[in-house]
């Protein structure tokens, strides 16, 4: 494990590969950064792991980087991320899944299959997580913030 | 140029790299991509003769023109004369990550990418590799040069299948392979078409259940037809018989005769209301107790053969509550709600025109807070229903705590976390007291409510009376308004019984709805459309580009190989490597997402499940055993098994003598899941049983992990001889089990990383050889 995570540094290769450059300048390419809690506390616990999946460091939090490294990895994370914020749910195409959501995301409208209510996963007291039938996971941070209309959908689900 | 293909040039094709196979698993809607990328290597012509091909041929490709055409129409147009595409993509997400759609186009000379601003092209030539990966249901496709990436473009799983046959041309075109044979072996046998569910309410549907015993629901109906007729015909002896005693004791008549005629009518009427509605009570309970049994048996009948992947996302104590307590509660909403729901709708109707054939406006002034009613009840029943989801929900999540605590009782002694799971189920127990509450404080708001209006309808009808009389009115009198008064009273009451159905209904309609759902589950492990019939197989396994996921995690990768008939595989990698979830895909538990399993060099998906399970013996890593006698469980996968057979089969497993050490041999009970019993106890019963059924293909999986050495190796020793002729599978990790194996293959994170006998394993001195080393050295150390 590396220890002076503060003089670590990080370039893309002309690949596009994330590429680790330890303090003594051994570089190290296809380095994926990975969230250790995702959904509970996805800012804190980050761990980058090396092409074979074996962790060169866990970073408590980004700020331990210095700003250049730390701009270069919060861009490979977002880039890496998906998972569409939901702003607003249209139709659904029956009230109890299996059933076809239609939703406003903050990446644009999409449509997508629920096919159980299990597949909606509480966060914390008002939040939610909705994986469709492909695995892409959708996140609702506040329930309570939807309009009227996508609450109701929601709210007799979970 | 036409027949590039050959003529390709290849800058520096021992850069080409093998190509990644992509794992799409559509576990829960399998797409089939076969049928939609024909391919049009047939235009190659040989004798260098062009063949006049337009740029039309694009639109040969199935799917292709259905393809936004501005985004296709650009494409098109560039393509010179010959050249033709061979696939397509469709990237939904950009650059940015946001829903926009660009197309990827591949032609035998170039790739295109057109978005709706501009339209790119790669010579071929360029592109080094097209590689995928994907990552939490996002897929990403490359286009990599030999000095840099080229272009990425993002797309949803829904897209992933196009992905792959994009990268599979471009690895054709490559290679100057001929791509048809591909198509062929690529080809998927068809699943049994499964209708969609019906998109209606879920206590409609209940009607194809019903529908067998329509008969005497119809005779169920005509009952309380005639229980209601008689019931208002009865109310009609009510004014002659008020005014007959009003004109008695106003002393207009002398004698009360006919009042017994009258009683006696009324009497009567009794009589015949009751025995009616026993009769149609006592059918529609029996036939309600029949349709709920029906549909428990369909449901267990259909969750039996769901497939273990809808199973792993599923909690057994929700599972159990839907078929047990949600089944009930249909038949107490059948039983006792329909019946009056029926009847009292009938009587409202026949009520009314008995009303309405007295005194038109009094009829009309009675009926006024009617509408109301309803709607009020149509009101409430929206409310109520989503409580009631909440309620079964709740009651799911509290069964789901036990079936949780209760197997896994001894952990939780062991950690001493009682007081953590009192609290749990106390919290569990407690939502349900929530939601329950919930609807509670509707419904005794909207209850009391009801009774209210309905008191309010039988008011008006004494203040319009008295009204009536005060002004004495021509037609009526004392006798009319009290038979007014019953008729209306028998109206509302019957309405309030009605109301109080909004409540059964909609907790009835839950119930359904969280059974149907169970219902319209597709498996995803189909049953082929057009079986092939087989008895016993061969034994020949092949493996063919096999990739397979869990979710959106890639779990095996490109995985081929070829087994012969009577072959002893070793399979050895670290844990999580795959190796139980290979044997799982042998199985059929899951179907490959893409590539094949072939059988005596058919798709495994082409034969009958359970004609091709009856060839494969599997014995588990953690072997199951039922609540039963150790007989009955050895007998599991063939219960007409003779005595013998069974202890032959024990004998094979090294079971036999422990068995007879328990105090009632083979009639030993052991327990639910076999607790009765040590951890290897149960492996030799479960061996035992895998070897009854006398497999063709016999899988182990750390089938002796549990056992110490000696009895491993006399184990082995017998198995050595079963063995023989099979084609056997087995995991371990203990090396030294694999001594008799054919081969021994290394996995390594859902790649075969190496493969062959023992020795020449240890030959080429890579994973497996690293493997044997720091097994010696354990050895050395603790001298095991
Ligand atoms: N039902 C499942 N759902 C999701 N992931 C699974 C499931 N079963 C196994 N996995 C994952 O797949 C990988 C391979 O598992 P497995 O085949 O059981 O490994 P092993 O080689 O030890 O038998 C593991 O990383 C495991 O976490
Ligand atoms: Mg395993």
């Amino acid at each position: 494990m590396i220890e002076n995570l503060a003089s670590l540094n990080f370039r893309k290769d002309a690949w596009g590969q994330l590429v680790l450059i330890r303090p003594d300048g051994t570089e190290h390419s296809g380095v994926e950064p990975v969230r250790c809690f995702p959904l509970s506390d996805p800012e804190r616990s980050i761990a980058l792991l090396d092409s074979d999946g074996k962790e060169l460091a866990n970073l408590p939090d980004l700020s331990v980087l210095n700003p250049s490294a730390r701009a270069a990895l919060q861009q490979e994370l977002e880039e890496r991320e998906f998972a569409p914020v939901i702003q607003r749910i249209t139709t659904t195409s029956t009230p109890n899944p299996p059933c076809q959501w239609q939703v406003v995301t903050d990446r644009g409208t999409t449509s997508f299959q629920l096919e159980s209510e299990d597949d909606i996963r509480r966060l914390g007291t008002d939040g939610a997580v909705i994986a469709d039938s492909h695995g892409i996971r959708y996140k609702i941070p506040d329930i309570t913030r939807l309009d009227g209309h996508s609450q109701k959908i929601i709210r007799r689900l979970i | 140029m036409i027949d590039g293909l050959n003529s390709l040039d290849l800058e520096k094709p021992d850069r080409l790299v093998t190509h990644s196979w992509l794992s799409y698993s559509f576990q829960r809607h399998p797409l089939r991509y076969n049928a939609r990328f024909e391919l049009v290597f047939q235009t190659a012509n040989q004798a260098g003769v062009l063949n006049p091909i337009t740029a039309t041929m694009a639109s040969e490709i199935e799917g292709w023109s259905s393809v936004d055409s501005t985004l296709r129409g650009p494409v098109e147009s560039r393509l010179a004369a010959g050249e033709h595409l061979v696939a397509w993509m469709v990237s939904d997400i950009d650059e940015q990550r946001q829903y926009r759609m660009s197309l990827l186009a591949l032609s035998q000379h170039r790739f295109f990418c057109s978005t709706h601003a501009e339209v790119r092209d790669w010579p071929l030539a360029e592109i080094d590799k097209l590689r995928t990966k994907d990552r939490g249901g996002l897929g990403t496709l490359e286009l990599l040069g030999t000095d840099r990436r080229l272009g990425f473009w993002h797309y949803t799983i829904a897209q992933g299948p196009a992905a792959l046959v994009v990268g599979d041309r471009f690895e054709d075109l490559k290679a100057g392979r001929d791509a048809r044979k591909q198509i062929e072996e690529d080809d998927v046998p068809e699943g049994e078409e499964s209708e969609s569910p019906p998109n209606t309410l879920a206590l409609f549907r209940l009607w194809q259940f019903a529908r067998p015993h329509a008969f005497w629901m119809f005779i169920a109906f005509v009952l309380s037809l005639a229980a209601t007729v008689a019931a208002v015909e009865t109310a009609k002896v009510i004014r002659p018989l008020t005014n007959l005693l009003y004109s008695y004791q106003s002393r207009e008549v002398t004698s009360l005769s006919g009042s017994e005629w009258y009683l006696g009518v009324m009497l009567a009427g009794a009589a015949v209301a009751w025995i009616l509605s026993w009769g149609q009570g006592a059918i529609l309970a029996w036939v309600s107790e029949r349709v709920t049994a029906d549909l428990r048996n369909r449901t267990y009948s259909h969750l039996q053969k769901l497939s273990l992947e809808y199973f792993g996302g599923k909690r057994t104590g929700d599972l159990m509550s839907r078929i047990s307590s949600d089944s009930d509660r249909l038949t107490q909403f059948l039983s006792d709600s329909i019946v009056d729901f029926s009847a009292n709708s009938i009587l409202l109707v026949v009520v009314a025109v008995a009303l309405f054939q007295e005194n038109l406006p009094l009829a009309f002034v009675t009926l006024l807070p009617f509408p109301f009613i309803v709607w009020l009840m149509y009101y409430s029943r929206d409310k109520l229903q989503v409580g009631f989801q909440a309620g079964s929900r709740a009651w799911a999540n509290m069964t789901s705590v036990l079936a949780d605590t209760i197997p896994g009782i001894r952990v939780v002694k062991a950690f001493a976390q009682e007081e953590r799971e009192i609290e749990r189920f106390r919290t569990a127990n407690e939502t349900v007291v929530v939601a329950n509450n919930r609807v509670n404080s509707l419904w005794t708001f909207f209850w009391p409510l009801i009774t209210f209006l309905n008191a309010l309808g039988v008011f008006v009808v004494w203040a319009y009376g008295v009204r009536l009389v005060l002004h004495r009115a021509p037609d009526f009198d004392v006798g009319a308004l009290t038979a007014f008064v019953v008729l209306s009273g028998m109206f509302y009451s019957k309405l309030e019984m009605m109301s109080r159905m909004v409540n059964a209904s909609q907790r009835a309609a839950t119930s359904a709805q969280r059974i149907f759902e169970i219902l319209d589950r597709v498996s995803n492990v189909p049953e082929p459309a057009r079986p092939v019939i087989v008895g016993k197989l061969r034994g020949d396994l092949e493996f063919r580009h096999v990739g397979f996921r869990y979710g959106n995690r890639k779990v095996i990768k490109d995985f081929s190989l070829k087994v012969q008939a009577g072959e002893m595989i070793g399979l050895v990698g670290h844990t999580g490597a795959g190796k139980s979830t290979l044997i799982n895909l042998v199985c059929r538990f899951f179907d490959v997402a893409e590539g094949a399993i072939l059988a005596d060099g058919v798709d495994i998906r082409s034969y009958k499940i359970e004609q091709y399970r009856r060839n494969v013996g599997i014995v588990l890593q953690d072997p199951f055993l039922f609540y039963g006698t150790i007989a009955e469980n050895i007998a599991y996968g063939r219960p007409e098994a003779t005595r013998d057979e069974i202890m032959n089969a024990a004998r094979a497993a090294r079971a036999h003598e422990f068995i007879l050490q328990l105090a009632d041999g083979y009639d030993s009970l052991v327990g639910e899941r076999g607790q009765s019993l040590s951890g290897g106890e149960r492996q030799r019963i479960s061996i035992a049983r895998a070897l009854l059924i006398d497999p063709r293909i016999l899988i182990l999986d750390e089938a002796t992990s549990a056992l110490d050495s000696t009895t491993e190796r006399q184990i082995q020793e017998a198995l050595q001889n079963l063995v023989r002729g099979r084609t056997t599978i087995a995991i371990a990790h203990r090396l030294s089990t694999l001594r008799q194996a054919n081969r021994i293959m290394v996995i390594e994170r859902g790649r075969l990383v190496e493969i062959g006998t023992h020795d020449e394993l240890l030959a080429i001195d890579g994973a497996y050889a690293e493997l044997h080393r720091a097994q010696q050295e354990l050895t050395r150390d603790i001298g095991w």
